[in-house]
């Protein structure tokens, strides 16, 4: 892609091929306003796309083999260890790292904070996303994957904290799905949807932090099912939930952080100026809200450990590696953070970013997998389920590109240049005016 | 510009309103459950382990009651209980192909061996049960905690819940995969008022059925008369709650590997705290959210939203 | 699948149907021999020696109790029992029940409230108990088949002898 951006080409931005005014098809958006030689020409160029065969060629199979076969030809099948990686990771990793959609919402749309605005639809997307493929490693890791619908149809378990998990979690998917949608309404040029979707706006960011709150707290409930297996010092009944919506608030900024940061990196083509000039400074702004979510979760980690009376436990092996997720994941980023956000260095901060999502990683693998039946034995995951999550993830990867390369979640969508000074600035949503004002704009120009 | 629309107000108000009123009834049940001492009828078994010789015949009439698949061994072989897995971690535990098994466990306490029956505790308020959310499990009058594959999902939350780890899963079925677990012979015999195969079976009467009520007597009474023979504690009359299947023992129990950390009282408890505030939230932040948001732009003045809109104008242009 | 189940509760109830030597009041002679025949469909029956027995243990309320109204070796028992009367039934069955799981007699059990003996044994339990203690405190002979040999059925029961498994394998929970 780079190459022909070096030769000035110019990838699909907005309604209208701007040479000669004609509408771009919904071929020539796929392909990005190339042609289908140029396309496969920049698919086969770049050695990403190369590694994510090789991984696909490997993975899909293994899936496939996985349906087959039953869940115990990939996994370790034990009965003591009843999950694996698929929700260790698919699950409990994967939300806490989309919690971005609903906490930019929040600021954005709620406290009014519009500098972030550039980077909502990016947040909005990773939500949308890492929730979508939460689902897919839920799909992999049933038993019957074919009755995930039950506990909204079947038969309801009302009492199960898994039972809401479930609920919210597809009702939550809804809702970023619609709030995504936006930017898909407005890539596919049916305007009338896409107002409709905006004036919703409001009731769908709180309906995401309702949800959001209770699942993320639900997942850390879950664990309270399990009191003598998960270790004491990842334990405690009255915080659980309250460690998990903590830690899911910096993972999900830190998310943001990271994946723009990649961004920036590898697509910066893809992005507008609006995103480029303004990403340094949102960074820090993330960065300041990720460190004070850091600091409280160290503090209410602290009272978890002073009210459980779990000193004793630091000093055995499973303490060790209790402090180094501590330090690794809380104390050294919260310095880190600190320092970049003194010194304006963004570097410093995406650096920092990608280490709290690692702690976090550490967090949520040592409550799920690591530590479990502390008491009991270690297991760890088979070859062939490391493999597949590893394919769903680069699975997830790909969508993810295969959006940001389209859809105008980093740039900002061009219909008209009369029409663009009149809808670039941000809309407000208390007044529908600026919106009806462009949709007539729309009407008239596609009549 | 004066904060949002009413209608749009009560347009996301209703919404909240809606999932609300959902989540409230599933906080109901919980909050019901508060006061449940198990079912009065509820029958159980007193295991005494001072009794059991190790015979495995309990073993042999479970699988030809339920018609498990054949074992690797005969029924009759002890060399089963020398097995050790995982490093010598664990002894034998129930598997897809048996809902019960016995081992042995030299103690420092004792000279003689002691076995130890093992199968599903049948818990007065079943871990797995308030973890299903598709209420595959069903804990009946009579005590037994049975399950219904029909309407599993398989996300095995139940494993995860059990205190005893006693579930297991046809892991390698692609199509019919399940929960196996010992059912107290529920449809085959306790539904009719007979005791389960094992029972009936054990040479040595070292399992007696009757009503728990009965039976948690019973266990006490045999300490009293003879409380040198006994350690003075009922497994299972109070642990997560109450269990069905209750344990005698004359060593401690943490030496035939029983998990003598369990919390007494039921595992639901520990989710309660979590459901109570669901309500909550549902109530709550909807309103205090607009209120923030309502805040937020009132704060700020049209003035300043207004400059704000130029700023990214400009850098648009 | 299900003949083979009522074919085992048949089984089930025919082995419980007890032979036992006929009781003898108090004051009558000992039998020379008992026939012991509970678990009948997996064991053959187990002609005990009651005279050998006697000669090994004197003190008859090692296993009659306190039936014979001299006194009671158990101090737990003779709390009570010291100085009761001799019973008019001394058989082992005329106490220990063959089925004590039923809901008539656990109804029975629970619901007397002159009785004081509410956890009696079964009769194969109060056998087994009995037997395998003395046996095992006095070194005799203690494996299942010193006492009664196994019958095909016990084979297929235990899936021992011809009807052991074929499969291989240790049978352990994760292979």
């Amino acid at each position: 892609m780079k190459h022909f951006i070096k030769e000035g080409f110019k990838p699909v931005d907005s309604l209208n091929d701007p040479t000669d005014g004609h509408q771009w098809s919904i071929m020539q958006k796929l392909l990005l306003g190339l042609s289908p030689k140029e396309y496969f020409q920049q698919l086969r160029r770049n050695p990403f796309n190369w590694f994510l065969f090789m991984i696909f060629a490997v993975g899909l199979p293994v899936i496939v083999y996985r349906y087959i076969n039953g869940l115990g030809s990939v996994m370790h099948g034990g009965f003591d260890y009843p999950w694996g990686l698929f929700l260790g990771f698919g699950l409990f990793c994967m939300v806490p790292l989309s919690a971005s959609g609903f906490l930019l919402g929040t600021t954005v749309e709620l406290f009014g904070h519009k500098g972030f605005k550039p980077i909502l639809n990016l947040a909005l997307l990773n939500g949308l996303l890492g929730y979508f493929f939460a689902v897919v490693f839920l799909l992999v890791d049933l038993g019957c994957p074919w009755r995930l619908y039950y506990p909204m149809v079947v038969a309801w378990g009302t009492a199960a904290v898994l039972f809401l998990v479930g609920w919210h979690v597809a009702t939550y998917l809804t809702v970023q799905v619609l709030e995504v949608s936006e930017a898909f309404f407005e890539w596919i040029n049916w305007p009338t949807a896409k107002n409709y979707i905006h004036k919703g706006t409001i009731g769908l960011t709180v309906a995401g932090i309702i949800l959001s709150t209770l699942h993320q707290g639900a997942l850390g409930t879950l664990l309270t099912y399990a009191p003598g297996k998960v270790h004491p010092l990842w334990y405690s009944a009255e915080f659980m939930w309250i460690f998990f919506l903590c830690s899911a608030v910096f993972a999900g900024l830190c998310m943001v952080i990271a994946v723009s940061t990649i961004v920036k990196k590898t697509m910066a083509w893809r992005c507008g100026d609006e995103f480029l000039d303004n990403l340094d400074t949102i960074t820090i702004g993330l960065a300041k809200g990720a460190s004070m979510a850091l600091v409280t979760y160290f503090v209410i980690k602290l009272i978890g450990l002073i009210h459980d009376n779990q000193w004793s436990y630091l000093a055995t092996g499973w303490g060790k590696l209790y402090m180094a997720e501590i330090f690794l994941g809380v104390i050294l980023p919260v310095t880190l953070f600190s320092f970049g956000i003194r010194r304006k260095s963004v570097g410093l901060i995406r650096f920092t970013a990608f280490l709290t999502i690692g702690g976090l990683l550490m967090n949520r693998l040592n409550t799920v997998l690591i530590t479990f039946n502390w008491n009991l034995y270690q297991e760890w995951p088979p070859l062939l389920e490391t493999i597949i999550s590893v394919t769903i993830f680069f699975l997830f990867v790909t969508v993810y590109r295969f959006i940001l390369y389209r859809l105008p979640i980093l740039y900002s969508w061009k219909t008209e240049p009369a029409a663009e000074l009149v809808s670039v600035p941000v809309p407000d949503l208390a007044d529908p005016s600026p919106a009806q004002a462009k949709q007539q704009l729309v009407s008239e120009m596609s009549s | 510009m004066s904060g949002i629309s009413r209608r749009k107000f009560l347009k996301s108000t209703v919404v909240a309103g809606g999932s609300a009123a959902a989540a409230m009834s599933s906080t109901k049940k919980a909050f019901a459950m508060k006061e449940f001492e198990g079912y009065p009828e509820s029958m159980g078994v007193l295991v005494d382990l001072t009794r059991c010789i190790g015979c495995r015949t309990c073993e042999a009439a479970c699988n030809k009651e339920h018609g498990l698949p054949e074992p690797a061994l005969p029924f009759d072989d002890f060399s089963v209980f020398d097995q050790v897995f995982h490093e010598g971690k664990q002894k034998r535990r129930t598997t897809e192909k048996a809902y019960t098994v016995v081992n042995r466990y030299e103690t420092k306490d004792q000279g003689a061996p002691v076995y130890r029956k093992l199968q599903c505790f049948h818990c007065s308020e079943p871990a797995c049960l308030t973890s299903c959310f598709v209420n595959a499990y069903t804990k009946t009058k009579e005590g037994a905690v049975i399950y219904n594959a029909d309407v599993c999902v398989g996300c095995r939350m139940c494993m995860v819940a059990c205190p005893f780890s006693m579930p297991a899963y046809t892991y390698d079925s692609a199509l019919h995969p399940q929960i196996i677990k010992c059912n107290f012979c529920y449809d085959s015999r306790l539904k009719n008022g007979k005791p389960p195969a094992c029972v009936e079976a054990c040479p040595q009467d070292a399992l007696t059925f009757g009503h728990r009520k009965t039976l948690v007597k019973t266990a006490h009474e045999r300490i009293k008369a003879n409380p040198k023979k006994y350690v003075d504690h009922v497994y299972g009359e109070t642990e997560v709650g109450g269990t069905s299947w209750m344990y005698l023992s004359s060593v401690p129990f943490d030496q035939v590997d029983f998990n003598t950390t369990l919390q007494h009282h039921p595992i639901l408890d520990n989710t309660k705290s979590f459901l109570g505030i669901v309500p909550m939230v549902l109530g709550i932040w909807p309103a205090m959210f607009l209120g923030f948001h309502l805040l937020a732009k009132g704060g700020k003045g049209e003035k300043k939203d207004k400059e704000s809109k130029n700023r990214v104008e400009v850098q648009g242009e | 699948m299900k003949s083979r189940k009522r074919w085992a509760l048949k089984g089930t109830i025919v082995a419980l149907c007890f032979l036992v030597a006929p009781a003898f009041g108090a004051g009558g002679e000992p039998p020379d021999s008992v026939r012991i025949d509970s678990l009948s469909h997996l064991y053959n029956g187990v002609d005990f020696d009651h005279e050998l027995h006697v000669g090994v243990e004197e003190d008859c309320s090692v296993c009659h109790h306190h039936v014979f109204g001299n006194g009671v070796a158990d101090k737990q028992c003779a709390r009570c029992h010291s100085n009761s009367k001799g019973t008019t039934s001394v058989a082992c069955r005329d106490c220990h029940v063959e089925d004590p799981f039923t809901v008539e007699y656990l109804t029975k059990m629970e619901t007397d409230p002159n009785r004081y003996h509410v956890d009696i044994t079964g009769l194969k339990g109060a056998y087994h108990l009995r037997c395998f203690t003395c046996h095992i405190e006095m070194e005799a002979p203690s494996e299942c088949a010193s006492c009664h040999e196994r019958t095909d059925a016990g084979d297929r029961f235990y899936r021992s002898g011809k009807y052991a498994p074929t499969g291989g394998g240790t049978g352990g929970s994760h292979e």
